[in-house]
C-alpha cells in the first residue's frame, strides 16, 4: 500500500510541475497584457516602460525562472489587474467556490446513487424511465440555458428565490441546483450500470442463495461493490465543480475562482491565471489522489498491483 | 429500503419548501440600501493606479472628485476648484474651495493635487508623459499655479480628471490601506469591497455640496445581462447599468423607467489610407461607401433605436456643427460614384473587426458588409481578437505602406469622447498609434486646436475639421453607443451628459416613497 501512495504521490507533484509550464508559456503567447493595459493616447515609450515595469520585456524562461524562484519563497506574485497578492485574490474567492462545489456534489450523491440504484433494480419500470429523462435532461441541456430558466421560473415569475449573488440557503439552492444536475445524471449512470454489472455476478446469486433478504442483496453487497467506479467518477465530478463552474458563476453572479480565471484570461493577468491554474491544477490533482487511495483502501485486489 | 428512500426525498424536498415559504419573507425584504447592479467590476478603487478606466468610474466617482466638474448637461463647472488662465494659455492658477475635508477627516489643500498627480506619474508611465509638461508651483494651502510649456486644450476637459487623493491619509495608513480603503472627498464614504460580489457605500454626512438624500448603496457586481435585467424585475435592484438594448422596450413596458447617457465607444469604418494602391485611397470610393450604408436602418432595426447617429459630432460636444449632416443612404449615388472612380463592377475588400470588446461591433460590420455587397463590393470579414487587432493596427498596419486593411467597425474615439480634440487627434493625426491616415493639413489643424484654450475659437476649427473629416472620410461614423440605465418607477435619476463614461452618481439620485 505504501509504495502504491508513494507512486502515486509522485506522480502528481510531476503533473503539477508540467501544468504549470504548460500554462505560463501558454498565457504569454497568447497576446500581450501590455496592449489591454494602456490607453488610448499610449505612446511607444510608455509601452515599453509599463512592460519593463511588469517584468516581460525579458525572455520568457527567465520570466518562469523567477516565478519558480518567487514561488520557492512563497511568493505567488502580485495581479496584474487588482494589484494585490494574488494567494489574497484566490482566498477570497474560494469559499465560494467551495461552497457551491460541495453543495452542488453533495446533492449529486444523494440523489444520484439511490437514483441509479433503483434504475438499475427496477429495470425498464416507470421509476428507472424516469430515472432516464431526469438524466437526460441533466446532461444535454446547457447549464447557461438551464440557470437562466431556473432564475425566469423561481425569481422572476413565482418570486421565490433571489436572482443571483452569494449569502444564505436561498442564494445557494437555485445555483447549487443547476450546478448538480449535471453530476447527478453523471453519478446516477455510473451507478446503474455499475450495480447493473455487479448484480450479474456469482456471490449475487450466492447471497440471495444464503436465504437474505432482497433489500441486503441489494444494498449491502451489491452496492458496496459497485461503489469502485462511482467512487472514481465521483471524486472528478468534484474536481471539475471545484475547477470549472464558471457558466453558472457568471449566470447567478457567484463570486467564484471560475470566473475569476476566466476574467484573468481575457485581460491577460498572467499572474493571477498562473497561480489560478496551479491552484485548481493542484485541487484536481490532490483529489484524484484521494480518490486512488480511497481505491486502494476499498478493493484490497488494487494495493498489490 | 427504496419506500424509505422516497419518504427521505419527499420529506427533505417540503421541508426546503416549508423554509423557504417560511423565511422568504425576511430574506426578500427590501434593506434600506439602494442597490444599484452593475456588470463592470473595478480591479482597484485607486484612480492613480487604476487600469481599466470604464469599471473604476462608475463607482469611483461617488468616492473621490476632481477639481474640474460637469453639471447635468455636460456644461464644465469648477468642482474641487475654480481656475483660471492666462491669455497666452501657459498658466493655469487652481483656487480650491475652502473647508472641504477627505472622509478620514483631513482637509484638501494644494499639497493633495500635488500628491495625486506625482503618484499617477510614478505609477503610470502615461499619466508620466501627460504631466511631464506641467510645472508644478504651490502658492498657498489653497492656490496651485500650474506652468505649461505649451498651451494644453486638452488639459482642463481631460488631464485634469484626476480624481484627488489625501497625502495627510497616505502618510498615515501607508500604500496597503490606501488602496484598500480608498478615501475621498466624495459624497460617499467606502465601507467594504466583497470580491465579485459588491461594494457598499453610505453617505458622507460632512459632504460639502450637502448631505446626500440616499443613505447607503451597494453597488451588486452581476456580471449577465439577462440576470441584471431579473433582478429589477424581482425588486432586488432598485437601479441597473447598462440594461441590453434589446430589453429596453420590454423594461418600459413592464412599467419600469429607463434613463439615456450618451456613451464611449462609438463604431465607425476605419480606412488605411497610406497605400496609395487601395481602391479606398480615392476619396470617391470613401464616400461611396458612406452612401451605401445606411446607419439609420442598422441603428433602427438591429439595435432597437437606441445609439446615436451623428455626422461626427453630438449636440453637446464642443465644435458641433449643425449643418453637417451624416451622408444619406443612397446606393445610386454609391454605385455612380464608384464607377467615376474606376469601378463600376466593385472590387473586393478586406473588412476587419475587433471580437471580444465592445457590443454590436460583429454585427455592424456584418451588416455593413452587406450593404456593400450590394454596390458591388465584397467584403471578406474577418475578426481578429482584441489584443491581436491592437498590436497589428499599432506596431505593422500604423507603419505599413502596403499592407491592404479596413475596419469594418472600430471603437476608436469618435463622437462622444471626453474633448473632439483629443478625439480627432487619436484617430486622424498621422503621429498617432491609433491613426492609419496621414494628412498633413489635418496635422496641422489638430496642432492648432491644441493650442487654443478659448472654448469658443477652438469649437470654430473643430468645425472646420469634422468638416474637412466628412469630406475625406478617413472614417465613416456609423453609430455612437449611449447607455441605458433601467429603474424602478419610484427611483428619479439623471445620469451626467456629456462624459464618455458610464457614470452612476448616488447622490443624483431621488427615491420617491
Amino acid at each position: 500500500m505504501r509504495r502504491y501512495a508513494i507512486k502515486r504521490i509522485l506522480l502528481g507533484i510531476v503533473t503539477i510541475i508540467v501544468v504549470s509550464i504548460i500554462v505560463f508559456f501558454a498565457s504569454r503567447l497568447s497576446g500581450d497584457v501590455v496592449h489591454l493595459l494602456l490607453p488610448d493616447d499610449a505612446t511607444k515609450e510608455d509601452e515599453i516602460r509599463l512592460r519593463a515595469k511588469l517584468g516581460l520585456d525579458k525572455p520568457i524562461p527567465i520570466q518562469y525562472l523567477v516565478f519558480v524562484k518567487n514561488l520557492t519563497q512563497g511568493d505567488f506574485g502580485e495581479s496584474i489587474r487588482y494589484r494585490l497578492p494574488v494567494v489574497e485574490v484566490i482566498l477570497k474567492r474560494l469559499p465560494g467556490t467551495l461552497e457551491l462545489a460541495s453543495a452542488a456534489f453533495l446533492l449529486s450523491i444523494v440523489f444520484g446513487v439511490p437514483l441509479g440504484v433503483i434504475s438499475a433494480t427496477r429495470r425498464d419500470s416507470a421509476s428507472d424511465k424516469a430515472g432516464k429523462i431526469f438524466a437526460l435532461i441533466g446532461q444535454s441541456m446547457p447549464s447557461f440555458w438551464l440557470g437562466i430558466m431556473a432564475i425566469l421560473v423561481f425569481s422572476v415569475w413565482l418570486q421565490l428565490l433571489p436572482t443571483s449573488g452569494r449569502g444564505d440557503m436561498e442564494h445557494l439552492i437555485l445555483p447549487a441546483t443547476t450546478l448538480g444536475w449535471f453530476s447527478v445524471a453523471s453519478i446516477m449512470r455510473i451507478t446503474r450500470s455499475a450495480m447493473l454489472d455487479t448484480m450479474d455476478s456469482d456471490f449475487i446469486k450466492m447471497a440471495r442463495l444464503k436465504g437474505n433478504s432482497e433489500r441486503i442483496v441489494v444494498w449491502k453487497h451489491g452496492l458496496r461493490n459497485a461503489l469502485i467506479p462511482v467512487v472514481s467518477m465521483a471524486g472528478i465530478q468534484l474536481a471539475q465543480l471545484l475547477g470549472g463552474a464558471v457558466i453558472i458563476e457568471a449566470v447567478f453572479g457567484w463570486p467564484g475562482l471560475g470566473s475569476l480565471i476566466l476574467e484573468a484570461v481575457y485581460g491577460r493577468d498572467y499572474t493571477l491565471v498562473q497561480s489560478g491554474v496551479l491552484l485548481t491544477s493542484m485541487i484536481f490533482i490532490s483529489l484524484n489522489l484521494i480518490v486512488d487511495l480511497l481505491y486502494g483502501f476499498i478493493d484490497p485486489r488494487i494495493r498489490y498491483g | 429500503m427504496k419506500k424509505l428512500l422516497w419518504i427521505v426525498m419527499a420529506c427533505s424536498l417540503t421541508l426546503t419548501f416549508a423554509h423557504l415559504v417560511v423565511f422568504t419573507p425576511f430574506a426578500m425584504s427590501a434593506p434600506k440600501k439602494l442597490v444599484i447592479a452593475t456588470n463592470l467590476e473595478p480591479d482597484v478603487l485607486d484612480f492613480t493606479i487604476m487600469v481599466t478606466g470604464p469599471a473604476t468610474y462608475p463607482i469611483g466617482e461617488n468616492i473621490y472628485e476632481t477639481l474640474v466638474d460637469k453639471a447635468l448637461d455636460g456644461k464644465r463647472v469648477p468642482g474641487l476648484a475654480s481656475w483660471t488662465v492666462s491669455p497666452d494659455g501657459k498658466l493655469i492658477e487652481f483656487t480650491l474651495r475652502k473647508g472641504i475635508k477627505f472622509h478620514s477627516g483631513d482637509p484638501l489643500t494644494t499639497k493633495d493635487i500635488v500628491f495625486t498627480w506625482t503618484r499617477a506619474a510614478e505609477k503610470n508611465p502615461t499619466w508620466k508623459r501627460r504631466l511631464q509638461p506641467i510645472n508644478m508651483e504651490i502658492v498657498d494651502d489653497y492656490r496651485i499655479k500650474l506652468h505649461f510649456k505649451e498651451p494644453d486644450a486638452i488639459f482642463l476637459p481631460y488631464r485634469a480628471y484626476l480624481p484627488i487623493e489625501s497625502k495627510s491619509y497616505y502618510d498615515r495608513v501607508g500604500e496597503d490601506q490606501f488602496v484598500k480603503r480608498p478615501v475621498g472627498t466624495g459624497p460617499y464614504k467606502f465601507v467594504t469591497w466583497e470580491s465579485g460580489q459588491y461594494i457598499d457605500l453610505k453617505a458622507n454626512e460632512e459632504y460639502w455640496r450637502g448631505a446626500p438624500s440616499v443613505k447607503e448603496v451597494r453597488f451588486r457586481i452581476v456580471k449577465e445581462d439577462t440576470t441584471r435585467v431579473a433582478m429589477l424585475k424581482t425588486g432586488e435592484a432598485d437601479i441597473i447599468l447598462d440594461v441590453p438594448w434589446k430589453d429596453v422596450a420590454s423594461l418600459r413596458s413592464a412599467g419600469f423607467k429607463t434613463v439615456t447617457a450618451d456613451a464611449t465607444p462609438p463604431c465607425s469604418i476605419k480606412f488605411h489610407l497610406l497605400n496609395p494602391k487601395v481602391p479606398w485611397y480615392d476619396k470617391r470610393v470613401r464616400q461611396a461607401i458612406a452612401y451605401a450604408i445606411d446607419s439609420k436602418a442598422i441603428i433602427d432595426k438591429l439595435f432597437h433605436g437606441i445609439p446615436n447617429h451623428v455626422a461626427r459630432l453630438a449636440s453637446w460636444e464642443i465644435g458641433y456643427d449643425p449643418e453637417l449632416k451624416p451622408y444619406p443612404y443612397d446606393p445610386e449615388k454609391a454605385k455612380k460614384l464608384l464607377a467615376e472612380a474606376g469601378y463600376p463592377k466593385g472590387f473586393e475588400m478586406p473588412f476587419y473587426y475587433m471580437t471580444g470588446r465592445s457590443y454590436g461591433i460583429k454585427e455592424t460590420a456584418e451588416a455593413a458588409a452587406l450593404y456593400l455587397k450590394a454596390v458591388g463590393i465584397n467584403c471578406k470579414v474577418e475578426g481578429l481578437e482584441s489584443v491581436k487587432f491592437v498590436k497589428l493596427q499599432r506596431e505593422v498596419w500604423h507603419n505599413s505602406t502596403d499592407v491592404e486593411a479596413v475596419i469594418g467597425a472600430d471603437p476608436g474615439p469618435g463622437p462622444h469622447y471626453f474633448e473632439p480634440t483629443e478625439a480627432i487627434d487619436l484617430m486622424c493625426n498621422s503621429k498617432s498609434l491609433y491613426s492609419l491616415y496621414s494628412n498633413p493639413n489635418m496635422d496641422a489643424l489638430i496642432a492648432e486646436m491644441q493650442r487654443t484654450l478659448d472654448d469658443t475659437k477652438r469649437g470654430e476649427l473643430i468645425k472646420k475639421a469634422c468638416r474637412m473629416l466628412q469630406e475625406e472620410l478617413p472614417t465613416i461614423v456609423i453609430w455612437a453607443t449611449r447607455s441605458v440605465y433601467g429603474m424602478k418607477p419610484n427611483i428619479d435619476f439623471t445620469p451626467v451628459q456629456g462624459i464618455g463614461w458610464v457614470y452612476m452618481h448616488a447622490n443624483d439620485v431621488r427615491v420617491k416613497d
